[in-house]
This record gives C-alpha cells, structure tokens and sequence, in this order.
C-alpha cells in the first residue's frame, strides 16, 4: 500500500462526504428561500439537478470501481476544493455577521449573497460531471492490454522457438 | 482512431478538471478577501474624537442650554406666541432625535464595524431625517406660514436646499452598505484607496454634525429672538 493509493482512498471518502454535506447546506437554504418567496419546490429542480447528476456519476463510480476515476488524484482534490467552496459559501450565507443585506431581510439566511453563488456553484458542478463522463470515455479496456501483452509473449516464445 | 479520440476525451476531462480548479479557486479566494474585508473594525482616533465627536456633543449640549434658557410663554414679539411655541416645540423635538440611544452608544465605542454603521446610519434616517430635519423644515416655510420674521423670511430658501441636501446626504451610502455581500464591495477601484468602515462611519457622522450644527445655528436665532423681545 502507497501513500498515493491510501490518499486517494481519503479523498475519495472524503468527497462524497463533503458532496452530501454540501447539497444538505443548499437543500436547507433553498427550501427557505422558496419558502420565503412562495414559490414551489418543483421550480428549484434546474439548482439541484446537477446534484443529482454528479451523485448518480459517483454512485456508478462507486459500483463498478472505476479505478479511472477513483484514483485520480486532481480530480478528487478539485471535488474536494469545489464541495469545501459550497460549504463554505452556505455557512457564510447563515452565519456571516457582517452582511447587511441578511440583517435588513431580517432572516437567518442572506438569500441575496447565496443566489448570487448559485450560478458559478452550477457550473462547477457540470463542469465536474461532465469531466468524469470524459475520463470515463478516456478508460482504456483493460483486458486488451493483457491480451495485447500475452500475445507478445507468445510471439517471442515462437520466435525463439 | 478509437485510441486517438479516446486521448481527446482525457486532454478534455483535464482540461475540464484545470478550468473547474481554477474557477474554483478564485471563488475561494475572493470570498476569503470578501469576509475578511467587511468583517474589518476602525478604531476611533483621539483626534477624531476630540475633533469631531466632541464637537458635536458641544452642540447638542449649547441647543439644550439654549432651549432651557429661554421661556416662550414669556415673548412677545414678530412671532405669534403659538408660532414661538411650536418653534420651541420643534427644537426641542429635534434635539431628543439628535440625542438617540443609537448615537449615544455607538459615540461610547471604541471600535466600530460596518453593522454598527449600518445602525448608526439607519438612524440618522430614522431619527435626524425624520424627526430633526422634518421638524426644522418648519422654520424654512415663514411665508407659508405666514410668519413675520425677517431673519426667517430672508433665509427660508437657503434653509429650504440645506435641509434637502442633509436630507438625501446619506442616500448613497445605504445602497452601498446594503449591497455589501456582493464582491464589488471589495473589487470596485475606490475600495483600493477608501476603507469602507471608516469612510462611512465619518460620513454618517459628519451628516450627523451638519445637523446639529443647523440646529444649533436656528436655537441660537430663537433664543435671540426670545431674549431681545422680552
């Protein structure tokens, strides 16, 4: 066992636990935040969409082993950095102090800060999916090379011969 | 050819990885540089303090001292005595507004942060908009109200503008204060040159004087109005 093989299984771990950390912090401030405008639930499917995309990508990751994908070191810590930045970004939405717009709304969330981040948080998760959808078509059959490499060894055993 | 695209597809999943990294990053990075900025504190100066601060307590207390000097029961002259009561009236209601709890314990404050400017500026709308300057604009509408002063008739116009500039002074720093938890709080030019905390708070404060002064200025005219025609 590597230190890259044991801290790309962290990272791995890691990720999905930040992913569902994450959409728990935007399905909280999302359902206030329709609450507070009245609006239905149906129309914030097109916020957690890519959500959706990007766990049922980790989900088919998870059960076939895709070594391509957990494995990848950057692509892990670039999960990590974005699911960090969502976190951080709905924790500041609730609690940061210094924002005057949530004290003037007079609610324990600052919907205007959070709205503006959800657009660039969106486009970072597509982004994300759509790069582990690439490096999945990027895998390279495995048994080929072996075959590949059996066949080689063959034909030099048949050369010697 | 199926081995060429699929060299294709991972230059794009990294590149894709790179740009989503990158973004990333500066989304980090500036909401870091954003919390650090508004969460900042500015320290009250000695100098300011004694300049300014000081010096609007000193006319708040001069309006007190000249309101409780003089009696309008007691006058009689250009005024009517019920005009002469309700300009007493009106300066009396004008320094409980400049006086406020708010300004008050803000002024005993050795640090301040945007939310505290934020209050003390809501304030000023509240109590030196509202109550002072509403009540002062009294003294800007003599022909009007048909009163027969010359000191008020020769400067209601003057009066008039000077109590509509105090009035909107502070208008544009709320939109910038209320507009704070954008990033171009912390990326627009000016915010490389002006710190937003102290540069609002001595701009609410500098409102603040502006209105005491005004009033100290028309308490001043009443007291030598009251004491010149007992």
């Amino acid at each position: 066992m590597t230190i890259d093989y044991l801290l790309n299984k962290v990272l791995n771990v890691l990720k999905t636990l930040l992913l569902l950390v994450s959409l728990g912090l935007t399905l909280y401030v999302i359902l206030f935040m329709y609450k507070r405008l009245d609006k239905s639930l149906v129309e914030s499917v097109s916020v957690f969409l890519p959500y959706l995309v990007i766990l049922i990508l980790f989900m088919v990751n998870f059960i076939y082993r895709q070594k391509i994908v957990n494995d990848n070191f950057f692509y892990n810590i670039v999960c990590c950095l974005v699911f960090s930045l969502f976190i951080y970004c709905g924790i500041r939405a609730i609690a940061d102090p210094f924002m005057i717009s949530g004290i003037k709304q007079g609610f324990n969330i600052n919907f205007d800060y959070y709205s503006d981040m959800i657009a660039p948080l969106q486009i970072m998760l597509y982004g994300l999916s759509a790069a582990n959808i690439f490096l999945l078509l990027s895998k390279k059959k495995e048994n080929s090379k072996l075959s590949e490499g059996v066949a080689q060894k063959i034909d030099v055993g048949s050369q010697k011969n | 050819m199926i081995d060429f695209l699929k060299q294709y597809c991972r230059i794009i999943a990294y590149s894709l990885m790179g740009l989503v990294f990158a973004f990333a990053s500066f989304f980090l990075l500036i909401n870091m540089y954003h919390q650090a900025e508004i969460s900042k504190v500015y320290t009250i100066s000695s100098s300011y303090r004694t300049s300014v601060i000081d010096d609007y307590l000193t006319s708040v207390q001069n309006i007190k001292d000249n309101l409780a000097s003089i009696n309008p029961s007691d006058y009689e002259g250009t005024l009517t005595s019920s005009q002469a009561q309700t300009a007493y009236q009106k300066l009396n209601t004008c320094v409980t507004a400049l006086s406020n709890d708010t300004i008050s314990s803000t002024f005993d404050k050795q640090q301040v942060n945007i939310v505290d400017v934020y209050y003390l500026r809501e304030s000023y709308e509240n109590e030196a908009v509202k109550n002072c300057l509403g009540s002062l604009s009294w003294f800007a509408d003599a022909s009007e109200k048909e009163i027969k002063n010359t000191f008020l008739l020769q400067n209601e116009k003057v009066l008039g503008l000077y109590i509509n500039e105090l009035a909107g002074k502070t208008n544009s720093l709320k939109s910038r204060l209320l507009n704070n938890s954008s990033f171009h709080f912390t990326t627009y030019i000016s915010a490389i040159t002006y710190d937003e905390v102290s540069g609002s708070f001595t701009e609410v404060v500098d409102a603040y004087s502006d209105v005491a002064t005004l009033t100290e200025e028309l308490s001043n005219f009443l007291k030598q109005e009251m004491e010149g025609a007992k």
